[in-house]
């Protein structure tokens, strides 16, 4: 019964070629849900610039990376929802956010915001993530 | 000071250099002094480093501002115990600890090889010379650690704030000792596969040193996930990270070759891929260490900035080139000298357990490099976050997870169906008890319900095996059970020290599954005196208080907790504010029961009084702290060697170890 070493059974073939696949397919799927484009912040002005395609299209998720600008964050009295101005240098959006915040937020550090443009031009954020420019290390 | 600290890594350097060289030479000329002498080499370089380290220390433990790293990393204001950890707070002083972690490694590898197969000792010897002569490369050409400034400054930076936390002093080490630790079965195994043909390609002996590094990166997982829950206070303990990636990909490639070792002592089977899994756990320590450092992730164009990463680039590119190109040259040695006999059988589960492990660490590794092969391939940078990995790797883990109940139970070579039914009737009850009373309790997310099944499962099969031992052990040798255990366990500790490793698993896949489906939070605002609900718990906030402690200005909230009329005590939620630096951090008020984690964060707070707070409830987060425990305790009993060996049920290949001869 004991074949030559290397040959294997054509059972084997298929369940490799079903792992494969189905690999494949969840990848697919997890592209698909998770997926943000980068963009900068004259990208997305621009984009608003052009009210027709934009009220074609449904919004989508993108990830935005830039600087909180000077003095522009702004929180409401009981803490809860923050505004800030995010900048590339040449252009700002405003953005609303109402979720956890980093402890290294605060203006003037760069920031990654990810979310949709709303219909009156905020930067609606889901996720706000933070980072320290000089001292933070990343871990590891 | 920093003329010795240059002058010892310079030193090093050429000695390491000198030490590649002379391994090199001498195992191939087969002369035992120039080996000898690269041993020598080699002692020397880890004394030099050690010297290189303790000035590093002392300029760090003397406040010493005339080192740029001590001036970016210490701060008057900072406790003296962090002062020290600062060593590994920065990329030079991590870097120095790593060649420093290396050449620790290499003197015991060399005398553990030494004794069980000294033909390996040149190989070892030149591998980790090479590797430790591109840290220090690194060290001394590309970014020193004691670069010194002209006129220092008055005081430090000190470290972030949020690094000062215990977690964080042990996490970096930890996971160093766990990332360096893979070069050791590189070492090996290159040596083994250049030395001739190849045998068992050294991965045997390799093995141990797996477990070691493998052991060194779980718990380094750990510490970072503990200190991510309890410092960065958003109620998560993983975020997909790239840098939490970053270690999670070696780690599945080491679990993969930790299962198919035993394949292959088994049954000489999967050398090939063996051999693959070893060359591909040491790169991706390296590509770890620089995804972390070189800030690749962050920007395409920030990593041109810096030659860091080009550098460590070029170094795995060479290297992984160089591993392959030997692994091909010894491929037709590597042959396996059996076949898979059947798909119902234990080898078979065990390859789809690799294959499960390998898909898990490539669908990371995709997810983790996709913005930039994104904007290399199309121009346009696209960012996957939490939901791909939750997409792709929930599946898998799954599928690990049944396996993990399989792998035990189901026969070597062919499964009969009367060992399948024999061995799977218990545990696979087990789990449809678990399945059916989740179900009746009203558990209806289809995804804790599976996932728990298949705990139950696993559980089973655990507890099936340590019967069927005792009961043996008892009618043998007329034991009492107790004792029976113990002597079951000690006597074939690889054996069960593996299961209570996967009890500890099963402990963390609980703990993620009950934290990740049904955790709940609320975001209040409170006046003093006033009360929120949720889950079981009320929450009553009391009122503000301000205080200054360590250069930081904090203001906390008095909380007490509830749970229906029972007091649970009073406990702070605080935040720091750091004025020196404009940092803040967060004290997360945290009350910890094995059934759910209280967990309130201070937001912010109004002008009259009012607290603004998050609370969650994570349920089962401490079941993955007693994990690592219990994790701790298998890898603990399966890595201390056997006093006698057991006779050897693996058949002994020629010219293979043979333990305390060459």
């Amino acid at each position: 019964m004991r074949r030559r070493p290397g040959h294997y059974p054509l059972v084997f073939a298929g369940g490799a070629a079903l792992l494969v696949l189905s690999l494949a397919y969840l990848v697919y799927g997890g592209i698909q849900e998770g997926a943000a484009y980068w963009v900068t912040v004259g990208e997305l002005q621009q984009q608003r610039m052009l009210p027709q395609r934009a009220a074609e299209e449904r919004p989508s998720r993108v990830r935005l990376g830039g600087t909180v600008a000077l003095g522009s964050v702004q929180w409401d009295s009981s803490h809860r929802h923050l505004r800030f101005m995010i900048t590339d240098g040449a252009h700002a959006l405003p953005v609303a956010y109402s979720g956890v915040v980093p402890d290294i937020f605060k203006d003037g550090r760069q920031v990654v915001v990810e979310g949709t443009l709303g219909r009156d031009g905020t930067f609606q954020a889901t996720t706000l993530l933070a980072k320290c420019p000089t001292k933070y290390s990343p871990r590891g | 000071m920093a003329d010795l600290g240059r002058f010892t890594l310079l030193a090093a350097l050429v000695l390491a250099a000198y030490a590649l060289a002379a391994a090199a030479a001498g195992g191939r000329t087969r002369r035992r002094e120039v080996v000898a002498s690269a041993l020598r080499a080699l002692t020397a370089v880890a004394a030099l480093e050690l010297v290189a380290a303790l000035v590093l220390l002392v300029a760090l433990g003397t406040r010493n501002y005339a080192f740029q790293y001590v001036a970016s990393h210490v701060s008057d204001a900072q406790p003296l115990l962090y002062d020290l950890t600062a060593l590994w707070g920065g990329m030079e002083g991590s870097l120095l600890l790593w060649a420093l972690i290396l050449s620790g490694y290499t003197l015991l590898a060399v005398r553990a090889i030494g004794r069980q197969r000294p033909s390996l000792v040149p190989g070892v010897a030149a591998v980790c010379a090479a590797v430790t002569g591109f840290f220090l490369f690194m060290l001394t050409a590309v970014t020193s650690p004691f670069v010194t400034v002209p006129f220092p400054p008055e005081d430090g930076r000190g470290m972030n704030p949020l690094l000062l936390n215990p977690w964080m002093a042990i996490h970096p080490p930890t996971l160093y000792l766990g990332y360096v630790g893979l070069t050791v079965p590189f070492a090996i195994v290159m040596s083994a596969l250049l030395a001739g043909p190849a045998g068992d390609a050294g991965i045997l002996l390799a093995r141990r040193w797996m477990m070691w590094a493998w052991y060194c990166l779980s718990m380094g997982l750990m510490f970072g996930a503990k200190w991510s829950y309890l410092v960065l206070g958003w109620g998560g303990y993983w975020a997909w990270d790239p840098v939490e990636n970053a270690a999670l990909m070696p780690w599945l490639v080491a679990t993969a070759f930790l299962h198919s070792v035993m394949i292959q002592e088994r049954r000489e089977m999967l050398t090939r891929w063996n051999v693959v899994l070893v060359i591909l756990a040491f790169g991706l320590s390296i590509f770890g260490t620089f995804l972390t450092r070189s800030g690749v992730l962050s920007s395409v164009h920030s990593f041109t900035q810096s030659p860091l990463g080009a550098f460590f680039l070029a170094f795995l590119a060479l290297a992984m080139l160089a591993a392959f190109g030997v692994a091909a040259s010894r491929w037709d040695a590597l042959r396996s000298r059996d076949a898979l006999d059947a798909p119902l059988s234990r080898e078979s589960a065990f390859l789809m357990n690799n294959v499960l492990f390998l898909s898990a660490a490539f669908s990371v590794f995709l997810g983790t490099v996709f913005p930039v092969v994104s904007e290399v391939l199309t121009g346009r940078a696209i960012n996957v976050g939490p939901p791909f990995f939750d997409h792709v790797i929930v599946p898998i883990a799954l599928g690990i997870l049944l396996l993990m109940g399989i792998g035990p139970l189901i026969a070597w070579r062919r499964a009969s169906a009367e060992n399948l039914r024999r061995s799977f009737l218990a545990p696979g009850a087990a789990g449809i008890i678990v399945g059916v009373i989740l179900l009746a309790s009203g558990v209806r997310s289809p995804g804790a319900v599976l996932a728990f099944t298949l705990c139950g499962f696993v559980t089973g099969t655990i507890a099936l095996e340590f019967i069927r031992g005792v009961r043996v052990r008892r009618a043998h040798q007329g034991e009492g059970i107790g004792r029976a255990l113990l002597g079951l366990v000690l006597r074939d500790r690889r054996r069960y020290g593996g299961y209570i490793v996967h009890l500890g698993l099963l402990l963390l896949l609980c703990g993620i599954t009950g934290s990740s489906l049904f955790a709940t939070q609320r975001l209040v605002t409170l006046s003093p005196g006033e009360a929120a609900v949720i889950g079981q718990y009320s929450v009553q906030f009391e009122g503000l208080s301000q205080s200054t402690r360590g250069g930081a200005f904090s203001i906390g909230a008095r909380l007490r907790a509830y749970e229906g009329r029972r007091d649970l005590g009073s406990f702070v939620a605080r935040r720091n504010l750091f004025l020196a630096s404009r940092e803040s951090t967060t004290d997360v008020a945290l009350r910890s029961t094995p059934r759910d984690d209280l967990y309130v964060i201070l937001v912010g707070w109004t002008q009259d009084g009012g607290a603004t707070l998050r609370l969650l409830v994570n349920p089962m987060v401490m079941w993955m702290w007693a994990g690592g425990l219990v994790l701790t305790l298998g890898a603990v009993i399966a890595m201390v060697p056997e006093r006698r060996r057991v006779p050897a049920t693996a058949p002994v290949f020629e010219g293979a170890w043979s333990p305390g001869g060459p």
